[in-house]
């Protein structure tokens, strides 16, 4: 069987973010990008699936400028057999039905039995692509699952999706699918010593997109902006001693120690 | 796809059901409910779509999909004055992506409303981008807030867990599907004095490649979280489950303390579900939240904003959970929590002469001067 995962890459989200002078998202120099959380849940999914089945293949497949390479080869160190890189100049801003649309046109032309893709993107937190590849595609589509099962002829897969309060959905659906998967599924693997030198090596397939302005989109960015600080908070400073001492007398204030 | 139109069972004679059909919807909210009842985030969903009602000027339709219908469509008619358009399926009483898809695109086509409002949710999500690709729709997702502009509405959502900021619009000339956040309004819908009307529709849709097989009720959640009265809440800032007894100890200080985690805790297994607190764990409201090494990320401030006192220790200043927060104390968690817990254990050092002074409440002040050591 034929599986596709899709990856993004994400900026580490723990440091400030500034906005770009044109207003248009967040200044990307100076950050430090890594593989979307859940991409690498779908990607280890997907490498598990393989395991079961086993003339099965992995393409894993990410839209974006040049940095995206280094997701590709980093699915290639977790065990994906084959990278594709849908290529767009840098600086394109793509929102969920344009990088929808290139990753539909791709995979109309193969027949993949599978494709996965994390529930959101970190960073942009749309949960849009997925479904919207599905639609394009014209294939069934389960969202935010957290098991996932194909049939043992590879016909189907029962999944189930996590609601509020954790309850579960569960679907069984026809292959091929698109399915969207939520962190807690599985704990991705290490990367092994054969893969990464593998990795480094292997020639990635590269689409390169040149109108990307005429792809179809969803949505017209106004301008992205730092949110109005609506923090009342106080922020007690000081050495560590200091704001223990403090912090601690607050609490104290309020009478719920034993 | 065919559709069995048996229009009727409606209160309503046949020449009101006409005029209610040729009034335009400029927006159709499409309601969430579970296991019978309609889920709260609804009227939140429908107070947002009210109030981008009145700015824009246009009518509202609530679309429901249940079934049975009738009770569910009876109460949101009621509540909010509203005219409900509910779609019945004998064959796929549960939630369906196919079966949402179906309808609501039939009925976008229909009316070509100028918007359609659908709750932020996992069933919400499950939907609305395929329907925007079905109908050829704007979507956007996760919106907060709307701010009218010359050109239209535009719709504010946060990005990279609440740093940013973005404001989008849908295309002109085509619907455009919003998602709405849960507790982007609070919901208090003005009480309305007339219900609104029901049409409730038979659908027999062919089925998808998908099928509801069933669901799986979590185990029963132990009331622990519920009625802490002092959380302390470890996230992603923990960095190895060593650290959770830190969290135990400092929670076990507190008449009835208890731990609790945001979702990446739980991944990594590190402590159980049941002590999740966000949109997918618990909703929480205690005298005192303790967040440890907690972002803030949107999910996970949704089951805890409610807490009476909120504190935030982290690394990170830009985090959102410092502006929700009534204290934050930037800190290495590593070096804050042993200190805390000395301190609120009475034994902890003295710190320098020079410390600044924070104002608590006014007036405050715990009638105890700092214990001195030898």
């Amino acid at each position: 069987m034929d599986i596709l995962v899709c990856v993004t890459q994400v900026p580490d989200l723990e440091g400030p973010f500034r906005v770009r002078d044109d207003g248009r998202g967040y200044e990307e120099a100076g950050l430090v990008f890594r593989m979307n959380a859940y991409d690498e849940c779908a990607l280890e999914e997907a490498l598990r699936t393989k395991e079961r089945f086993g003339t099965a293949r992995v393409t894993a497949l990410s839209v974006g400028p040049g940095r995206v390479e280094q997701a590709i080869r980093r699915a290639l160190e977790f065990g994906a057999d084959h990278g594709v890189h849908i290529a767009v100049q840098d600086d394109l801003r793509l929102d969920a039905l344009s990088t929808a649309s290139l990753i539909a046109s791709f995979a109309a032309e193969r027949s993949f039995d599978l494709i996965l893709c994390g529930v959101m993107s970190e960073d942009t937190q749309r949960g849009q692509t997925g479904p919207m590849l599905a639609a394009l595609l014209g294939l069934p589509c389960a969202t935010m699952v957290v098991s996932l099962v194909v049939s043992d002829d590879a016909s189907r897969v029962v999944v189930e999706r996590e609601l509020e309060g954790r309850r579960r959905h569960v679907v069984e659906m026809h292959l091929p699918a698109v399915v969207t998967i939520q962190s807690g599924i599985n704990r991705p693997r290490y990367p092994s010593l054969s893969n990464k030198l593998r990795a480094k090596r292997q020639e990635l397939e590269i689409v390169r997109i040149q109108e990307a302005e005429s792809l179809p989109a969803c949505e017209i960015l106004v301008r992205a902006s730092l949110p109005e600080a609506k923090g009342t908070g106080v922020f007690i400073e000081g050495e560590i001693e200091e704001q223990a001492e403090q912090l601690a007398r607050i609490i104290r204030h309020r009478a719920l120690l034993l | 796809m065919g559709v069995s139109g048996a229009l009727g069972k409606n209160h309503l004679g046949d020449t009101d059901l006409v005029r209610q059909d040729r009034r335009e919807a400029d927006i159709v909210v499409v309601a969430e409910h579970h296991e019978r009842a309609i889920a709260t985030v609804t009227y939140e969903v429908v107070a947002f779509a009210s109030r981008l009602a009145r700015s824009m000027g246009g009518a509202i339709k609530v679309a429901l999909v249940a079934s049975p219908a009738r009770p569910l469509a009876e109460e949101i008619a009621r509540v909010t004055g509203h005219d409900v358009l509910a779609f019945e399926s004998q064959e796929v009483p549960f939630y369906d992506a196919h079966l949402y898809r179906s309808v609501l695109a039939r009925l976008c086509r229909a009316l070509a409303p100028r918007f359609v409002v659908v709750p932020h949710t996992p069933t919400g999500l499950d939907f609305a981008p395929s329907l925007a690709v079905d109908t050829g729709a704007s979507c956007i997702t996760g919106v907060t807030r709307f701010t009218c502009h010359q050109e239209g509405p535009a719709f504010t959502r946060e990005i990279c867990n609440g740093k940013l900021s973005e404001e989008v619009r849908g295309l002109p000339g085509r619907p455009c599907i919003v998602t709405v956040m849960p507790g982007a309004e609070n919901g208090a819908l003005r009480v309305e004095p007339e219900a609104g009307t029901i049409r409730i529709e038979a659908v027999d849709i062919a089925p998808g490649r998908a099928r509801t097989l069933g669901y799986i009720e979590p185990p029963i959640a132990t009331s622990e979280l519920r009625d802490a009265e002092v959380i302390v809440a470890g996230g992603r800032g923990i960095k190895g489950p060593e650290w959770v007894g830190a969290l135990r100890e400092l929670a076990g200080l507190f008449r009835r303390g208890v731990v609790a985690c945001s979702r990446p805790l739980c991944d990594m297994g590190w402590l159980p579900f049941e002590c999740q607190v966000g949109m997918t764990g618990q909703s929480v409201s205690p005298k005192l939240y303790i967040a440890c090494g907690i972002s803030g990320a949107v999910h996970h401030i949704m089951g805890m904003k409610k807490s009476e006192l909120i504190v935030a220790i982290t690394l990170d200043r830009n985090a959102p959970l410092c502006s929700l927060a009534h204290y934050c104390v930037i800190a290495d968690l590593r070096l804050f929590l042993p200190a805390l817990i000395e301190h609120l254990k009475g034994t902890g050092r003295q710190g320098g002469a020079g410390g600044p002074e924070i104002h608590t409440e006014a007036g405050a002040g715990d009638g105890q001067g700092p214990k001195q050591y030898a």
